[in-house]
């Protein structure tokens, strides 16, 4: 392993660990994580614009919920914020950003399990409709959205993950492999079977 | 379902059983960017000619321009200074936490270790005086109590008759 001399600027607390398979040329995510970890809060901001919307996009798909999305798109960018040392340049920030973000929706989903397996006990029917905030323009495609949304909820966490990873972020199967901590392989499996199930939950409401 | 016999299809048929399961393949195959051109224009020519396969592809289009839509946050995301301003906070206020930990930490085991000591020495003198070794005395022993008779007969002076009484206890 490198170490990167040029980040050992005044106020970094230990030196910046480079991964073997970095270039020289740096992308623009882990320019500013070198920066981030020598103290710029700037580069910390400009991480936030440039990922934010995405980022609370994914969460969103996770959790269903955007108000527990925004607060645990905070959260991720404070654990940024807190492992800043530990992130190695080159080993793919994106992949990072969206593993630490998922590692968390998916503890606050645990916690909350409880209750709503509670919930659901007394509940006939328990809407798994995404509270997304679009509002309705009465066309075909909205209330596609609204249906792809709401099956979207029912697949498996794994697969829910898999195929937002794909095509929202577009992220490609390597890297989704990463976030989910599985092989490309296994990554590419998992979104062909998101991708059919959502077809088989949407094909009788397509069609009729 | 209509069998596998169409042009776009290449030599092997990969398991599909219909011409719709082969294009829901190859559409994914096309959004993922592993169809070359001449396939991608097979697979055109296939969905101008099949309505079935049309319909299947509209839906995947839907489903793919729905996952891809941006959910509308409930208030605005904060701009990056802001969030920046925020995370500070956020240190800050653990930092202070950790703080008012350590401070409390002392301040806690002394008064735990104060109530200890009140506590034990409450139950010291609180506690039952066992007897001198030397003031006890041994119950009798079961040879004692087979010797001495529980009842003993005796005439009662007033009515002259015989009554049973305990023995008086023997020194």
């Amino acid at each position: 392993m490198r170490t990167l001399q040029a980040a050992m600027l005044p106020g970094a607390h230990e030196p910046f660990p480079i991964s073997s398979s970095v270039s020289h040329a740096l992308s623009a995510d882990d320019e500013a994580m070198r920066r981030v970890a020598a103290g710029d809060s700037d580069a910390l901001a400009a991480l936030f614009d440039r990922h934010k919307v995405r980022l609370f996009g994914f969460i969103c798909h996770l959790v269903n919920e955007r108000a527990l999305a925004e607060d645990l798109l905070g959260e991720t960018f404070l654990r940024v914020h807190r492992s800043r040392a530990a992130y190695r340049v080159g080993s793919g920030f994106t992949a990072w950003l969206y593993t630490i973000a998922r590692n968390l929706a998916l503890g606050e989903l645990r916690r909350r399990s409880s209750w709503l397996r509670f919930h659901r006990r007394f509940s006939r029917e328990t809407s798994l409709v995404a509270e997304w905030g679009i509002e309705s323009d009465g066309t075909e495609a909205w209330e596609t959205g609204e249906q792809v949304r709401a099956a979207l909820a029912r697949l498996p966490e794994e697969q829910r993950s898999a195929i937002v990873l794909k095509e929202y972020l577009e992220l490609d199967y390597a890297e989704i492999g990463r976030v989910l901590g599985c092989t490309e392989q296994a990554a590419r499996a998992r979104t062909y079977r998101a991708r059919q199930a959502l077809r088989v939950l949407l094909k009788d409401w397509w069609e009729g | 379902m209509r069998p596998v016999r169409l042009p776009f299809i290449r030599s092997r048929h990969e398991g599909a059983s219909s011409c719709v399961e082969l294009t829901t393949r190859r559409i994914w195959q096309r959004r993922d960017g592993e169809l070359d051109v001449v396939e991608s224009q097979a697979l055109e020519r296939h969905l101008s000619a099949c309505s079935t396969c049309r319909r299947e592809a509209n839906l995947l289009a839907g489903i793919t321009q729905a996952v891809r839509a941006d959910p509308a946050p409930a208030v605005p995301l904060p701009s990056g200074p802001q969030a920046v301003a925020w995370l500070r906070e956020e240190e800050r206020r653990s930092a202070t936490r950790s703080r008012g930990w350590l401070l409390a930490a002392p301040a806690m085991a002394a008064s735990a270790l104060a109530i200890w000591a009140v506590t034990a020495n409450r139950e010291t003198r609180l506690a039952p005086q066992l007897p001198l070794a030397s003031a006890y005395q041994a119950p009798p022993s079961r040879t004692d109590l087979a010797a001495q008779p529980l009842l003993v007969v005796v005439d009662d002076e007033r009515t002259g008759r015989q009554v049973m009484i305990a023995p008086p206890p023997q020194p």
